[in-house]
């Protein structure tokens, strides 16, 4: 059904890419939101990603990859809005907006703040990772695949963001590993 | 999920649960109307993307790809392409060994000659890409149909297991493949050790060439090891009435260690030196670029203090009307118009930079002036605009006009291929280096 409305988009129709779009958007939003912590930005992420994904569509080559496809495109295009805000000269620090207060016994034992702190400080590829991997469910091959890293990259930056939570979570405070970028 | 590892894992997971699911109704309708204010590329065009479309800065800039459209793809085979490089080893057998991911160094774009193989015929482009733990080949970038999908994993030193998934073979078939890799690891060679599915090994056994543009969304070589290499989309001998279509070395060039094409579309190719390609972004240069530049069939502008860009109808489209119209350019000021031999056409060549006495900025913040621009016949221009390309600051410019013979539909063809700098100090260095590059070029 995804594979024949992929097609039909690729042909040009519109009415297809919207059906696509629809059903895409609050799960790419719910991803993007979790990245960039910021509800607008996430907003803008995935218009972005799916204005990319019309422009492109036909650059696909396997309509049933349609989905890792949108991942893809939205993860380059959260970074695309950590580069713009950073250049913007009024920003809404992310702390301020939507912040999330605390709803289970774990998050009542640890600072919010310094959770938020530890993952914005990581590049958006690692937040991704994060992402993808511990509110998406994804395996690590599937997010390699994702964002065209070898899985042995997923597992180190796992291994550095869980570093980074554990260096929120417990005080005193350890000198917090550069992300490792790239490969 | 998977299982969480320690507390600050739980901590993280549930930190990451909080928050909405749900975008605004009033987003998802802004997001799709967004949409429909944009055209779809084809699946084949990579536009170039690296300087805005946005007249006034196009023609400020030194170099300036107004709308790059239509790219093509591959070409017919070609002798000694590549670098020289020997191999690594090719193991002999097979060694048993738990299946394994592909290692980094083979997860790239791979582009192979153009041959024919069983369930695609007339193929002008081949591709070899790795996605989703897949290895796939695609004949003439015809979407959704990549042949002999193989799920593919490493089974011993230097040794693929593809087992096929869909297009070509029984689902399941297995084969095996050795592998080996030049030194910078740019050209592989895949070697066939067995195969239960017949056919694929005609579509996957040979020499792949690391397609590694830094923009992603481009199809380019990026960083080169020393050797001869086609271009992959620069049509030079495309008749302005003609449509663009897959084109594998429209020109092949033959370059020392430390260079790179940073672009290569239909209307343009460019060549950078390996440092200079380093300091680019995946979005391409930042203010202007030393390197080497291939355009297809230029035409003459005629000059005003308003930058516009109209072409000249009474200079001759030839290497010498073109040189020669450069060179009387006041906003210029031009070396003598020399001959010159590539691949045994005749052409002209001219140094330019601005005049100092010219002012007029095109709106920028420097002065500026439009050179050249593509010519225009019935098929129209290549992208949605015709390219135009400008000079501007302190920049320097050499130009070379080739007469390179007639299209498929008789018309004589030039080609413009320019060596840029900033500014003369670089120039002066840069243009002994870049000259046998060009001196190279052999065009299809």
């Amino acid at each position: 059904m995804i594979s024949d409305l992929v097609e039909r988009a690729q042909r040009g129709d519109h009415e297809a890419f919207d059906a696509l779009a629809t059903a895409a958007y609050h799960r790419l939003y719910a991803i993007a939101r979790r990245i960039l912590r910021d509800g607008y930005a996430a907003e803008d992420a995935v218009q972005e990603t799916l204005v990319g994904a019309w422009r492109n569509i036909r650059s696909l080559r396997e309509p049933e990859r349609f989905d890792a496809w949108l991942h893809r495109l939205l993860v380059r295009a959260c970074d695309d809005e950590v580069r713009r805000s950073r250049r913007r000269p009024m920003v809404v620090p992310a702390l301020m907006f939507d912040r999330p207060s605390p709803t289970d016994d774990i998050a009542t034992l640890v600072d919010q703040d310094e959770i938020e702190r530890a993952f914005l400080a990581l590049s958006v590829e690692h937040r991704a990772v994060l992402v993808l991997t511990h509110y998406v469910g994804l395996p690590a091959p599937e997010v390699a695949a994702i964002l065209g890293i070898p899985p042995g990259t997923v597992h180190s930056r796992l291994h550095y963001g869980a570093r980074a939570m554990r260096d929120a979570l417990m005080p005193p405070a350890v000198s917090f590993p550069t992300p490792e970028h790239g490969r | 999920m998977n299982p969480p590892i320690d507390r600050s894992d739980s901590a993280l997971r549930a930190w990451l649960e909080q928050g909405p699911d749900h975008g605004r109704p009033e987003a998802i309708e802004r997001a799709l109307a967004a949409t429909r204010r944009v055209p779809q590329r084809p699946g084949w065009t990579y536009p170039e993307r690296w300087l805005p479309v946005n007249r006034a800065l196009i023609a400020a800039a030194a170099t300036v790809i107004v709308v790059v459209g239509a790219a093509a793809f591959f070409l017919r085979p070609v002798a000694n392409v590549g670098p020289p490089g020997s191999p690594t080893p090719i193991p002999t057998s097979l060694p048993s060994a738990t299946p394994g991911p592909l290692p980094p160094e083979l997860l790239k774009s791979w582009v192979g000659v153009p041959h024919d193989f069983p369930t695609r015929s007339n193929v002008q482009s081949l591709t070899l890409g790795y996605e989703f733990g897949q290895l796939s080949v695609n004949a003439n970038f015809v979407y959704g149909q990549s042949s002999f999908t193989s799920q593919a994993s490493v089974v011993g030193a230097n040794t693929l297991e593809l087992k096929a998934v869909s297009n070509g073979c029984g689902v399941g078939l297995m084969g095996h493949y050795t592998w080996s890799l030049s030194p910078g690891g740019t050209l592989l060679h895949l070697a066939l050790v067995d195969d239960a599915c017949a056919e694929r090994p005609a579509a996957f056994v040979g020499d792949w060439h690391a397609a590694n543009c830094k923009d992603t969304t481009d199809m380019c070589w990026g960083d080169l090891e020393a050797g001869t290499y086609p271009t992959l989309f620069y049509a030079p001998r495309l008749d302005p009435a003609a449509t663009p279509g897959p084109l594998y070395g429209g020109i092949t060039f033959t370059v020392p260690d430390g260079w790179a094409v940073a672009g290569d579309h239909t209307s343009d190719v460019r060549l950078l030196r390996t440092s200079d390609y380093a300091k680019e972004g995946p979005s391409g240069p930042v203010g202007q670029s030393t390197g080497i530049e291939g355009w297809i069939r230029p035409a003459a502008v005629m000059e005003t203090p308003m930058c516009a860009d109209a072409a000249d109808s009474k200079v001759e489209r030839t290497a010498s009307g073109l040189a020669t119209s450069l060179s009387k350019r006041s906003a210029l000021a031009a070396s003598a118009v020399h001959d010159i031999t590539i691949d045994g056409h005749a052409g002209k060549w001219v140094d330019v930079h601005l005049a100092t006495d010219w002012t007029s900025t095109c709106g920028g913040s420097e002065p500026a002036v439009v050179l050249i621009k593509e010519a225009v016949g019935g098929a129209g221009s290549v992208g949605d605009d015709p390219y135009v390309v400008g000079i501007s600051g302190q920049s320097r410019f050499r130009v070379v006009f080739v007469d390179i013979g007639k299209s498929d539909l008789g018309t004589s063809m030039t080609a413009m291929i320019l060596v840029t700098a900033p500014d003369q100090t670089t120039f002066d260095s840069f243009v002994n280096e870049a000259m046998p590059i060009v001196q190279s070029f052999h065009f299809k």
